[in-house]
């Protein structure tokens, strides 16, 4: 990769026409090392001052919610798969659990990729800001193939298509899924405060949802 | 009172006219004062120009030198070349008889 990719691909994170006029910049006084590190520079420095803004830190916050909910639940998932005495249950109670864990890890998976998709369609040039303190934050974290498969792929999935804006069709199906996730999750929740939490961490599929509508409205005008 | 380095900008985008924009402004920058610009110091300064109402900028035409993107011109407002000018007074008055200044280093 020519280092002018490596400028285009980071100049991404600046916003549309700082990004066009930074990189014009760049280009007529001509691609170099110092270029690319002023370039981070400029990158840095707008990503720090997007923690200048409360909805930078409210959506920070609200991140924190469902993706506590996700990281737990992958966990749980992954020590009840090893440690649970799987031969000692009957038949029936058997079905019922792996019933509750496949609910849980589509609600998992709906949920991870739905966070990544809020993340980066509410706040696209601000997300490294999130996205960093997050990644830190779970630096510590003992990282199991349960998470990567759960958690990590469908949430990148989420990030690239919240990134690209486009319409997330088929919409109807998605609309259905993202509405329906927190029930998956809901029969998980013994006690009245975790069902509220569950239904409270689910705003990232209710927002997919929400975005499923507004894409499909403008069509439906023009239509009429 | 404006920093040094604003006091260049408005210096360069004055001296340049209706040629100022980012990569003109840094290049006059270095060459009068013989050290690198860096484009995110001149962003975020230009930026902070703006907010104080001592620049206005707006998009210029796309050049094929530049890939066919626009350019950030620089218009000093009159607010500007004020500023400017308190900044250059200030430095004469408190620089008057000075050894470096008369020579008699």
């Amino acid at each position: 990769m020519g280092l002018w990719k490596v400028v285009e691909v980071i100049g991404c994170l600046l916003e549309g026409t700082e990004r066009e006029t930074v990189l014009g910049d760049i280009q007529e006084r001509g691609v170099s090392t110092w270029a690319l590190f002023d370039l981070i520079g400029l990158v840095a420095l707008r990503q720090m001052q997007a923690w200048k803004s409360w909805r930078t830190w409210l959506l920070a916050a609200s991140i924190g919610i469902p993706g506590i909910g996700v990281w737990s639940g992958a966990q749980v998932i992954a020590d009840t798969a090893s440690y649970y005495p799987w031969p000692d249950l009957t038949e029936t109670r058997r079905d019922y659990f792996l019933g509750l864990i496949a609910c849980r890890i589509f609600a998992i998976i709906g949920l991870a990729w739905a966070t990544g998709f809020s993340i980066t369609s509410l706040a696209k040039y601000r997300a490294p800001s999130i996205l960093v303190p997050l990644a830190l934050i779970t630096m510590g974290q003992p990282i199991s193939w349960t998470l990567v498969l759960l958690v990590g792929i469908p949430s990148m999935f989420g990030l690239r298509r919240g990134w690209r804006g486009d319409p997330i069709g088929p919409k109807a199906v998605l609309f259905i899924a993202m509405l329906g996730l927190p029930a998956l999750a809901i029969p998980s929740a013994t006690t009245w405060t975790a069902r509220i939490y569950t239904l409270g961490a689910f705003w990232p599929a209710y927002y997919a949802a929400g975005r499923v509508l507004r894409v499909t409205s403008p069509e439906r005008r023009s239509s009429r | 009172m404006i920093g040094e380095f604003e006091y260049l900008i408005l210096a360069a985008a004055s001296r340049l006219a209706a040629d100022a924009y980012g990569a003109a402004i840094a290049q006059e920058i270095e060459f009068f004062t013989g050290r690198r610009c860096s484009l995110g110091a001149l962003y975020t300064t230009l930026d902070r120009l703006e907010s104080k109402g001592l620049i206005k900028s707006h998009l210029g035409d796309p050049t094929p030198r530049r890939g066919g993107r626009a350019k950030r011109m620089i218009e000093i407002t009159g607010s500007g070349r004020k500023a400017a000018a308190e900044f250059y007074t200030t430095i004469a008055t408190a620089t008057e008889g000075i050894a470096w200044v008369s020579g008699k280093l």
